[in-house]
């Protein structure tokens, strides 16, 4: 029995770090959010990067999957968090005075310890249980399946075969197990019988038996009564690592369920925290191929973490898998581009977008290349740098994968700077990549709108009135970027 | 069958185990105790020394070995005695152990095994060499032995019962209870096993990654013996199961109770005798064979090296003897250890009239090693070892009389020839035409027309006697004598004079040429000299 929050069949595991995760961080400049989901849970956030990073959805089932689980969860946040809080106990428990004995090497206190802690873990399985059969059931598939599960696995029969078998381990009026002898004379414990203080009949029947042979140590025979402690603890090594191992299962399981639910109350924390700023976010109309990006209302979430104000665009590029975004300086482009993606990719992890609405395509992999910041070490030249970049990327590429570029190619003159922009765009894009290129090239630019302008949506940033600023409109490449402006004004 | 059961692996049949020991000397000149030690050391329990010092002197016996040996030359059959015999070593340390128990219902159980495993390291060997095919008649007989052993009805049964045991105590159950200080026993078991119960009830639930496991605890195999409850235990156990445990009891008094009046054996490797389920003769040829397998462990490392050895072909008719490519064993042993090298290749040969090898040349030349590698090759063929040479064709002796000259010089010298004159002597007298002398610097102490008058007697004796003779001497002129006395020459590099080749080669005898050369090469010999005196003293 697995939680299975995330994915109807698999469970969140360790997934391998990809190469370019750190740059899309950087670019996008995730960390802000991720510290507003986690708030000071170092867990949370690295179970929340984890997701969103290295396990987003393959297909659109998975992803209506975990839509439905945030719908659910975001619908009874207070019954979100019983759930996570027996998890969380349950996984405390081991730490609170028993821990020590739980590695020690004694079997007997090894079992004493694992009995107790055994007890309180099927408390907890119940009260979970009993959380899903309240008044208000849960729509989800996650949710509902998951309590459907527990209801069955953690029955009568199982609550009674668990105490049975627990009973059976109060050993300390004496415990009884079959044996046999090895090649030297020794005793070897084999299946264990269980403690004979049974209270039931078994117990007393046991008891009741004459024994056919047998023998007392006296107390004061020191050297009998060490060997007779090692027989003992012999009897109960095998019993010992069986019950190690069930307690870990069970433990296992909250482990899962509470590293899942983080996932989802990290998601309502962020939308909490937007809503009481009045920012809207929605769940996304996601297919699996064709459809492309439109979107109603997008908008950066980093700027309202920063306490920023907010502006919202809308885009349609439902016919075009290639959009190029020039326009003014600090015109709002970059910001756009990144709204684009932390939406693309909150999309893709099953959770909302940052928009009114959005539409858009489950995409194979999300690279962003930003232009960089100077390098240090001066090792290339910075062009030389932005090149090895794209190497970088392009082994991971596939068709359908979605390129953030922003202000690339640009370290070197603009006539260079744009052939290779162009013969880049245009091998991508008819890879069938998707692109988002925000760019001051005004030939490359201007080539594309010339050759292809109706296959390309072209955005352009406005350096109009204060009111319009940062909408960014369709429109063609300008030539100029008010530089002659600005310089007309100086001098 | 008796016949079978008698066959000796280093005597044949008919022959007497004839003690004949060579005196303490040869085995000191010719540095055969150092081989020999070293032969012995790591397998001290068989106790081989006296087989080696043994000298026959006769071509039956060593064509009877020889036989055994280019058997054991064949890597199967080489590979099917040693494991036998690591397998019976182990088996012995266990027994060893087994003996000291105290408790005798476990001493019972544990020989019921060991005599599992002797019966399965038994018939191991009876596979392996069946498969191997051994061709001398030796071998075979002691297989057809071994197998008539393994198919004996006593065996059998033997072999039958121990199983049945075995199997019977191994699926053995019972139910023990601990409660408090008291232990209970009962002879059937309950039917409730919490162990499964606990697994299945929670095997719904997913096994975690395995993280900390608590590492399963080991019995300890070294500490044997039983701890009071163990002890106690057992007992009980006996009690539940009388008709079993008396059966083993009974199983042990006929098979594994050693008899108390055999005597201890001297051989340690041969005191697992006194146990009946042990097949004796098996045990001697076991030792036997360690006599040739010993030698082929000591020479293992130098092959891997690139030294030669080879199964001698022996001349009897003619006396005639001859070795390409041979080393003296010892000096490469030593030298292998101590610095990773090989000592120089030689060859010897005496044909036809040929009896008197005369070995003279510069000293630290090799001739000592020369005399010492002559004396082991005819030892060593002589007791049916491989020899140190690529190969040879070794003359048969019925003795070798070393007589090496000693430097211990705390007497005076003339009480010393004395001893040396007599016991020359002595050998004289016993020894024939078909005997071998090794004589290294003799008279080396007397003046130098002693030496000459003493050399020329022994000469005649030693003609007169007709055996077979190496003889390092500076009196060169020996060599001259006749044509039965060969010049053997130590030779120096052509080009520095200084450098000791260590090859020995047929030539004639230069004596006073080398001497002469370094006395030139220095500056010293007379018109030089002569020259350089004049010239430093101007006008006297």
């Amino acid at each position: 029995m697995l939680p299975h929050l995330l994915d109807p069949e698999k469970s969140l595991a360790a997934f391998p770090a990809s190469a370019q995760e750190q740059h899309l961080v950087e670019d996008l400049g995730l960390a802000p959010l991720f510290t507003a989901m986690a708030e000071d849970d170092d867990e949370r956030r690295e179970i929340v990067e984890r997701v969103i990073l290295r396990w987003r959805c393959r297909d659109a089932a998975t992803l209506r999957y975990r839509q439905e689980a945030l719908t659910d969860l975001s619908a009874q946040p207070e019954r979100a968090e019983a759930i996570f809080a027996i998890a969380q106990n349950s996984l405390d428990l081991p730490g609170q005075s028993h821990q020590f004995l739980l590695f020690s090497k004694s079997p007997s206190r090894r079992l004493r310890a694992n009995t107790v802690l055994m007890q309180e873990l099927l408390r907890q399985l119940q009260a979970l249980r009993d959380l899903g059969s309240k008044e208000e059931t849960f729509h989800s598939d996650a949710l509902r399946k998951l309590f459907s599960r527990l209801q069955q696995e953690i029955d009568e029969g199982f609550l009674q075969a668990a105490q049975e078998a627990l009973a059976a381990l109060q050993l300390d009026e004496g415990v009884r197990s079959a044996a046999g002898a090895d090649a030297a004379g020794r005793c070897v414990p084999e299946a264990l019988h269980g403690g004979i203080g049974n209270q039931g009949w078994l117990g007393k029947l046991w008891r009741a038996q004459h024994e056919d042979a047998g023998f007392s140590i006296a107390d004061r025979d020191e050297a009998g009564q060490t060997a007779l402690g090692k027989l003992r603890e012999q009897l109960l090594t095998q019993t010992a690592q069986v019950l190690d191992d069930a307690v870990a299962r069970v433990l296992q399981f909250f482990r899962l369920l509470r590293d899942e639910l983080h996932f989802y109350l990290a998601a309502i924390t962020l939308q909490q925290k937007l809503h009481q700023q009045g920012l809207s976010c929605c769940l996304p109309e996601v297919q699996e191929g064709g459809g492309l990006l439109g979107a109603t209302g997008l908008y950066s979430p980093l700027l309202p973490l920063r306490g920023e104000s907010t502006v919202t665009n809308d885009i349609d590029a439902r016919h075009t898998p290639l959009i190029i975004i020039t326009g003014a300086n600090r015109g709002g482009k970059s910001t756009l581009l990144r709204a684009i993606g932390i939406s693309q990719l909150w999309a893709e992890s099953g959770l909302y977008s940052f928009a009114k609405t959005m539409h858009t395509s489950l995409c194979q992999g999300i690279f962003s290349h930003f232009q960089q910041e100077e390098d240090a070490k001066l090792q290339h030249g910075k062009f030389a740098e932005e090149l090895q970049r794209m190497q970088d990327i392009v082994p991971e590429l596939r068709a359908r994968s979605l390129v953030l570029f922003n202000e690339s190619f640009a370290a070197t003159n603009e006539q260079e700077g744009s052939e290779i922009a162009r013969q880049i765009t245009l091998a991508l894009r008819d890879a069938g990549v998707r692109i988002i290129f925000v760019t001051h090239l005004y030939s490359f630019a201007k080539n594309l709108f010339d050759k292809e302008g109706e296959k390309i949506l072209f955005l352009r940033a406005s350096a109009e009135p204060e009111a319009q600023r940062f909408q960014l409109l369709p429109g063609a490449p300008q030539a100029s970027s008010f530089a002659r402006e600005i310089y007309q004004k100086i001098f | 069958m008796a016949m079978t059961s008698a066959i000796s692996l280093l005597w044949p049949e008919g022959e007497a185990k004839q003690n004949l020991a060579p005196e303490a000397a040869v085995f000191d000149d010719l540095h055969l105790q150092e081989i020999f030690a070293a032969v012995c050391a790591p397998v001290p329990d068989f106790a081989l020394a006296d087989w080696y010092h043994a000298f026959p002197g006769k071509s039956m016996v060593i064509r009877h070995r020889q036989a055994i040996l280019r058997d054991l030359l064949q890597p199967s059959i080489r590979s099917a005695w040693t494991i036998f015999t690591q397998r019976m070593q182990t088996l012995r340390r266990q027994l060893g152990r087994a003996q000291k128990l105290y408790h005798d219902r476990q001493r019972q159980r544990v020989f019921l095994d060991a005599i599992g495993s002797y019966q399965t390291i038994f018939s191991s060997l009876a596979d392996a060499l069946t498969a191997a095919k051994p061709r001398s008649r030796a071998l075979c007989t002691v297989l057809e032995g071994l197998i008539h052993e393994l198919q004996a009805p006593q065996r059998q049964e033997m072999h039958n019962t121990a199983r049945e045991l075995r199997q019977e105590l191994d699926t053995m159950r019972y139910d023990l209870q601990i409660s408090g200080s008291h232990v209970s026993l009962w002879r059937e078991c309950l039917q409730r096993n919490v162990d499964e119960e606990i697994a299945h009830t929670f095997s719904r639930f997913l096994a975690a990654p395995s993280g900390e496991e608590n590492a399963r605890e080991e019995q300890e195999i070294g500490q044997m013996d039983l701890d009071p409850v163990q002890a106690r235990v057992l007992d009980a156990i006996a009690e539940l199961f009388p008709e079993l445990f008396a059966r083993l009891a009974a199983f042990y008094q006929r098979w594994a109770q050693p008899n108390p009046q055999a005597a201890t054996d001297t051989v340690p490797a041969l005191r697992i005798a006194r146990y009946p389920f042990v097949f004796v003769p098996l045990l001697h040829w076991e030792r036997e064979l360690q006599f040739y397998l010993a030698f082929l462990e000591f020479l293992s490392p130098l092959e891997a090296t690139g030294l030669p050895s080879c199964v001698p072909e022996l001349c009897e008719e003619e006396k005639h003897t001859h070795a390409d490519g041979a080393y003296d064993l010892a000096l490469a042993a030593r030298l292998r250890q101590e610095q990773q090298e090989n000592p120089v290749l030689n060859d010897i040969d005496l044909h036809g009239s040929e009896r008197i090898l005369l070995v003279s040349g510069p000293n630290q030349g090799g001739k000592t090693t020369y005399a010492r590698c002559f004396g082991q090759l005819h030892y060593l063929a002589g007791i049916g070892l491989p020899v140190p040479a690529q190969q040879a064709q070794l003359f048969v002796c019925d003795a070798i009389y070393t007589h090496f000259e000693r430097r211990e010089d705390a007497e005076s010298e003339r009480s010393k020839l004395e001893a040396d004159l007599l016991r020359l002597r002595h050998d004289l007298e016993r020894a024939t035409p078909r005997s071998i002398f090794v004589l290294n610097e003799l008279f080396h102490s007397t003046t130098l027309d002693d030496a000459r008058f003493l050399s020329q007697e022994l000469l005649k004796r030693l003609r007169h006697l007709d055996p077979l003779v190496l003889w390092v001497s500076f009196l060169d002129e020996l060599s001259r004598c006749g044509a039965d006395v060969v010049s053997i020459l130590s030779m120096v590099d052509s080009k520095e004079e200084d450098k000791r080749t260590f090859r020995l080669l047929r030539k004639p005898a230069d004596g006073l040429a080398h001497a002469l050369s370094l006395a030139r090469k220095y500056g010293l010999d007379y018109p030089q000299l002569l020259a350089r005196i004049a010239h430093a003293s101007p006008s006297s």
